[in-house]
């Protein structure tokens, strides 16, 4: 992760509409950079920054739409707002089927893309530390040993010792002494717990 | 008195005594209208009796010249001609009664033809005007009366010039005085149009034709002169019908364009509404940079501008106005275009490229009208593309050239599907369409404007893809309105 702070990312072919945004921005202090075309901004992104992505639909070149889908081909989880023009409502509703965070028309009123910037730099930074979670999960996950591994899936699941022990052929003593160890490496400190690591790790597989 | 032997003479002759009875006639009267010794002379002719003639004679018979009476006649054949009886008084001493010594000429033919003449001059549809050198009116027939509202005597034996408006009024002298000096003819012989004046004050549009009759040392002039106010009201009517119609064009074309239009007055109001928020925010944290405001300021009055640029552009654009002609430099009017084309063009994704001859020679156009057609075929273009989700690429081409050294050509070409051969006769055909909107009107809108222009419209397929429109404009010509 980079230690700058999150960026706002504006992408509109038209200069003046990129350059009044990035003054709004300016005067709540919130760091922005403008790109004049999708593949200028392509060009220079940088996967691990933080931030936001302000993006016009439609543009000469690579449109808005195109922007998105590369990034969504990178696993690039930026959050986007889109803005639109007059009758570009069925490609915002487009945009938004394949995980936009909103969009909003020209023209607009200050606070309704100011609250969506905001809006997009919490849900960034609430992904990245899911990610950031998840990825210490399973790293936690992937030190257990094969028969611990097999006592983690069975516990979670809500299978008793007693019947861990019967299905393992190990006796209940031993189960035991394998779960404890599983808690420690899984820093689960309830069976609860317990569960919602195998969950995560399951819906973040699909 | 002797007289010379006259039966030699060629015209017939007789001599009267103071009664009017005949008492000589020569060998040719004889041959012509038999013997008539110790008749009254006067009964051998139609149109005169003794009365009148005696009165006549009373009063002629002082002066020199001989008394000349004109009258038809019946000869031996029994065929009426017409003679110039010319009656000299012969004296035998002061007091005596004179006795008459008449010669006649014959002048049937020139009677006859000059009745057939007349006739002609009479019944002729266009005026007629005869002029001696100095430009005074000899002769004005009926039609002349008509188109002027002048009866014969109010303008014979004066200038013709009270029938013409300033300026040829004026210059009219120094035309005929050119004329005469140089032997240039500028109108004689060839004819053009111009305007005349009637009795009223009225100008009337006319097509003049000037003959010169040389007779001998006398020239005189005929002005034949027809009349072409209904002719000139309905090119106006034709004229007037095509500026509606292109008019009605521009305002559909503007109608199908909205979305890219107020696509494009929202960029600037978009970036407008921002600075003035951003300016404000500025304010209320108390702490505002002037520097920034300014900033700030200056460019939300750019934007404006350029709103308010794009706007007055549509105007222009769609503002119904009289067909304005003005020489023009054709790449320039499609450089100022594209502003318009391409806000349409980036709306489905698409470039225009120009590739404009910036040397052609100027055409004399209505550039509203030129742009029209040309934004036409652009959007036809876009249509077309847009038909094949753009399958072939995305470019349009405009070109514009010189062609041979009087004509320049403007062309669009597209990427589409091209033009299907089953559709090329119906293309101009008012009201077909190929398109699922519009109404039909636009090829056939745009070929009347270039018609009216005096130039061509029409297309090709192009050797890979999509198909090329192209109109043609004479150079620095009128067009057939």
């Amino acid at each position: 992760m980079s230690s700058v702070s999150p960026t706002v990312f504006v992408v509109d072919d038209d200069e003046p509409v990129r350059d009044a945004i990035a003054m709004l921005l300016d005067t709540v202090d919130i760091p922005c950079e403008t790109f004049p075309s999708a593949q200028a901004f392509l060009d220079g992104y940088d996967k691990s920054r933080t931030g936001c992505l302000v993006l016009d639909i439609r543009m000469p070149g690579m449109s808005g739409l195109e922007l998105q889908e590369h990034l969504l081909a990178q696993r690039a989880p930026v959050p986007i707002i889109f803005i639109t023009g007059h009758g570009d409502i069925p490609m915002a509703v487009e945009a938004m089927k394949r995980g936009a965070l909103d969009f909003i028309r020209k023209p607009f009123r200050d606070q309704e893309l100011l609250d969506r910037v905001q809006e997009a730099l919490a849900t960034d930074e609430a992904q990245r530390a899911d990610n950031a979670n998840l990825e210490e999960m399973r790293t936690r996950v992937a030190s257990l040993t094969p028969r611990e591994r097999e006592v983690f899936e069975r516990v979670a699941d809500g299978q008793a010792n007693k019947v861990v022990a019967i299905e393992l052929g190990i006796s209940e003593r031993t189960v035991e002494i394998h779960r404890s160890q599983v808690m420690q490496k899984t820093a689960a400190r309830t069976l609860a717990d317990l569960v919602r690591i195998k969950l995560t790790l399951e819906r973040a597989e699909t | 008195m002797t007289l010379p032997d006259t039966n030699n003479l060629p015209f017939p002759m007789f001599i009267a005594n103071a009664d009017g009875v005949i008492t000589y006639v020569n060998a040719t009267w004889r041959r012509t209208f038999g013997d008539a010794q110790d008749q009254p002379w006067v009964n051998r002719f139609h149109d005169l009796n003794m009365a009148d003639l005696n009165a006549q004679w009373h009063n002629h018979r002082e002066g020199e010249r001989p008394l000349k009476l004109r009258s038809r006649c019946v000869d031996s054949a029994g065929l009426q001609r017409i003679f110039d009886i010319h009656c000299h008084p012969v004296l035998e001493s002061e007091n005596d009664p004179a006795r008459i010594f008449a010669t006649l000429v014959e002048v049937t033919d020139e009677v006859q033809s000059q009745a057939e003449t007349l006739a002609i001059l009479e019944t002729a549809v266009d005026a007629i005007i005869l002029m001696d050198e100095s430009g005074r009116i000899d002769a004005f027939n009926k039609a002349a009366s008509r188109m002027f509202g002048y009866a014969p005597e109010e303008v014979l034996g004066k200038p013709v010039t009270m029938l013409m408006p300033e300026p040829h009024r004026s210059k009219h002298e120094a035309y005929v005085a050119r004329y005469l000096a140089t032997g240039e003819k500028k109108i004689i012989g060839v004819g053009r149009e111009l305007e005349f004046l009637t009795k009223s004050g009225k100008r009337t549009p006319c097509y003049l034709a000037v003959s010169e009759i040389d007779q001998g040392s006398r020239r005189r002039f005929t002005g034949i002169i027809r009349d072409l106010s209904e002719q000139q009201a309905a090119r106006e009517a034709l004229t007037d019908l095509r500026e509606r119609l292109a008019h009605v064009g521009r305002l559909s074309t503007m109608g199908e364009m909205t979305a890219s239009i107020a696509h494009e007055i929202n960029q600037p109001l978009t970036a407008i509404s921002i600075y003035a928020q951003s300016s404000l925010k500025l304010l209320d944290r108390g702490d505002a940079d002037p520097g920034k405001l300014r900033n700030a300021l200056e460019k939300l009055n750019t934007q404006s501008l350029r709103a308010g640029a794009i706007i007055e552009r549509i105007q222009r654009f769609a503002r119904a106005q009289e067909s304005q002609r003005e020489l023009a430099q054709v790449s320039t009017l499609l450089t100022d275009l594209l502003k318009l084309a391409e806000s349409d063009a980036r709306l489905h994704d698409m470039q225009i490229q120009l590739d404009l001859a910036d040397d052609l020679p100027l055409v004399l156009c209505d550039p509203i009208q030129v742009q029209q057609v040309a934004l036409n075929l652009i959007r036809n273009a876009i249509d077309a593309m847009n038909e094949i989700h753009c399958a072939n690429g995305r470019a349009i081409v405009i070109r514009t050239e010189a062609v041979e050294t009087d004509t320049i050509k403007v062309s669009v070409s597209d990427q589409g599907p091209g033009v299907a051969q089953n559709q090329t006769d119906l293309l101009f055909t008012p009201f077909h369409t190929t398109k699922k909107e519009g109404m039909g009107m636009g090829l056939s809108i745009c070929r009347s404007i270039i018609a009216g222009h005096g130039g061509e419209l029409s297309f090709t397929n192009n050797k890979d893809v999509g198909a090329t429109f192209y109109f043609t404009l004479p150079v620095g010509a009128h067009g057939d309105e």
